[in-house]
């Protein structure tokens, strides 16, 4: 093992915090959903690397950059959201917790195969020009720049979605429904529409999430199911419905994982980092800003 | 839930029993592995229908005892020569040993729904990041069990005794499971599970009941992993804490077979086990891209089930029965 000299540590940092972006949008998407409808999305992110396959897709054929891409990938997963509750998720709204995970662990199942039918298991990645270029920051520490638009982009989109819930007449509803659904019936707000516009955004993020990841990072089939995990874990342990609890796991979840990874080897830190999780949450099983789950 | 004794029935499981002890004798061996992996699937879905389909619990970690039972068995065997007969009761017995304080730490804590299967999901990771980084247990190149014809130490170059063993697992099973159904603790878990504070008020320890089935479904899985390995020869972490396989897959017969019932897991399993071969007929499909489609009809089946059929197969047939005129149910 090399020297863990501060410019490592400091290296890892910066590359946790890059990853951490990523990861708290994701989270924010699925603590989204959880708190406005009380849905257990497993199948998250399984769209996300649909987004990377068509990004790929774009860029071999047609030259498309993955980032141009999210201008597409963004408003068809949009459409794609909207199609998707109308079929599955709207009937899952009432129905009991462990079969609504039932549910769309079927549709994770289902999707993560459609993709290893379409595409086939190989990993597949894109080339850009700028692909292994770095910008220095400071002494020795360099980005990525790929992962850095892709932050920039996952920042971007996250304070966007908080202006959105905070100040727009949506994000009122929204919250009025995740607060309490039925006093927001009551007061008038058509919940099954927030449902499902808040859905048809998450899919959205996903797409643009997706086509950025692809920038630095290969595709496989099954890239969505250790997604949906982490982001699942996140989510729990900061507090399912919490907004703020999600973006702050997701950074220290990128950070942690960085971390081990430079003490340890890489699987070995994603098993502390579940660890670490699982103790957090059998000592406050409603995570740390969260209401009580079920 | 009971299930009807008159002569009938009871003649028509004999039949089947004599047509499954024999007819496996003039299979081809290929034939008999792809019963053999069927029945395998049947026997973890019915120790999974344990723990979720009687007690209400979605505990989706059971790969790690599927995993240490497996490991524990196999390095008994290739380290020492112990006859994985007396090893996979010592993994049976290191899986409790895992399960009791995992279950006290987990029921004790109150955690429920989502809350539990993540951590759970989390538990399976963690073991199979652990075995992984171990080299003592062959890390990521896992370990390889000898090929040969060794009765006493659970090998056999023919497929047929597998079959036995198999069946009889199954079998064991569904008695088990039916002698639970019956059971003071069987019926304190369907309280659990139905409603746990009703449960609770009513006297019912839920945090034992729960910490039982737990530890039980833990035990039974430890088998699972040990019949595994001397079926396959290769144990690895990917494949003994795989959660896709041995959670997922178990759940759909479940699920699809109905819940909380005696015969629903098994029923459930061998569909999907005989859809799945359905599709391996059709020619114009090839090599991964099969399996890929059936689980993709696997996940549609679950979505659609769980949706529609929550009770599953057991519960859309007592329905049917009890509409059906001149049915005595």
């Amino acid at each position: 093992m090399g020297m863990i000299t501060q410019t490592v540590i400091f290296q890892a940092l910066v590359y946790g915090l890059l990853n951490g972006a990523i990861y708290a949008l994701i989270s924010f998407g699925l603590t989204m959903l959880f708190g406005v409808m009380r849905l257990v999305y497993f199948a998250y992110g399984q769209l996300a690397v649909f987004a990377m396959y068509i990004s790929v897709f774009l860029y071999t054929y047609l030259k498309v950059d993955p980032f141009v891409s999210t201008i597409l990938t963004a408003p068809l997963f949009f459409i794609i959201g909207i199609l998707l509750y109308k079929i599955i998720i709207a009937s899952t709204i009432k129905i009991p917790h462990h079969m609504q995970m039932m549910v769309t662990l079927g549709m994770l199942i289902f999707f993560e195969n459609l993709m290893l039918f379409m595409f086939g298991g190989t990993p597949m990645g894109i080339n850009m020009s700028y692909a292994a270029s770095m910008l220095p920051l400071c002494a020795d520490i360099k980005i990525h720049l790929p992962r850095f638009i892709a932050m920039l982009i996952c920042v971007f989109l996250i304070i966007a979605l908080f202006l959105l819930l905070k100040k727009s007449l949506f994000g009122k509803k929204f919250q009025a429904t995740a607060d309490n659904e039925e006093g927001a019936m009551l007061a008038g707000i058509e919940t099954n529409s927030v449902f499902r516009y808040a859905f048809a955004i998450a899919c959205a993020l996903e797409g643009i999430a997706g086509s950025s990841i692809i920038s630095f990072s290969v595709v496989d089939p099954h890239t969505g199911f250790p997604l949906i995990i982490k982001a699942l874990l996140i989510v729990v342990v900061a507090g399912p419905g919490s907004i703020p609890g999600a973006i702050v796991g997701g950074i220290m979840v990128g950070i942690i994982e960085a971390m081990s990874s430079v003490f340890l080897s890489a699987s070995l830190g994603t098993g502390i980092l579940f660890f670490i999780l699982a103790c957090v949450l059998i000592f406050k099983p409603s995570g740390f800003f969260g209401q009580e789950v079920d | 839930m009971s299930w009807e004794m008159n002569k009938i029935s009871v003649g028509l499981l004999l039949l089947l029993m004599c047509v499954l002890i024999v007819f496996p004798m003039f299979v081809s061996d290929y034939i008999a592995t792809m019963l053999i992996i069927a029945l395998h699937y049947a026997y973890l879905a019915q120790s999974w229908n344990l723990v979720f389909g009687y007690c209400g619990q979605l505990a989706l970690g059971h790969s790690v005892f599927y995993g240490v039972g497996g490991y524990v068995s196999t390095k008994l065997l290739v380290d020492a020569n112990v006859t994985p007969y007396l090893g996979g009761i010592i993994g049976a017995s290191v899986a409790i040993l895992i399960a009791f304080p995992l279950g006290m730490i987990l029921f004790r804590s109150k955690l429920r729904g989502l809350s539990l299967a993540i951590v759970t999901i989390a538990s399976a990771e963690i073991f199979m990041a652990l075995f992984n980084n171990w080299d003592y247990v062959g890390g990521t190149v896992g370990i390889w069990l000898p090929l040969k014809d060794a009765p006493f130490h659970f090998l056999y170059m023919s497929r047929l005794p597998y079959y036995y063993i198999a069946l009889f697992m199954v079998v064991g099973m569904v008695v088990l499971t039916a002698l639970v159904a019956r059971s003071k603790l069987g019926h304190r878990g369907i309280a659990v599970r139905e409603n746990e504070e009703a449960a609770e008020a009513s006297g019912i320890n839920c945090f034992g009941v729960k910490v039982t089935f737990f530890v039980f479904s833990a035990f039974l899985m430890a088998f699972g992993g040990t019949f595994y390995s001397q079926f396959m020869l290769y144990i690895v972490p990917e494949i003994m804490f795989s959660i896709p396989n041995l959670v997922l897959l178990p759940m759909l017969g479940v699920v699809v077979g109905g819940r909380g019932t005696v015969f629903g897991p098994i029923v459930g399993s061998l569909l999907f086990s005989i859809l799945g071969e359905l599709l391996r007929g059709i020619p114009w499909l090839h090599g991964p891209r099969v399996s890929a489609l059936t689980m993709m009809v696997y996940g549609l089946v679950l979505t659609i089930v769980s949706l529609r059929y929550s009770s599953g197969l057991m519960g859309f047939m007592a329905k049917w029965k009890r509409q059906t005129p001149g049915c005595s149910k």
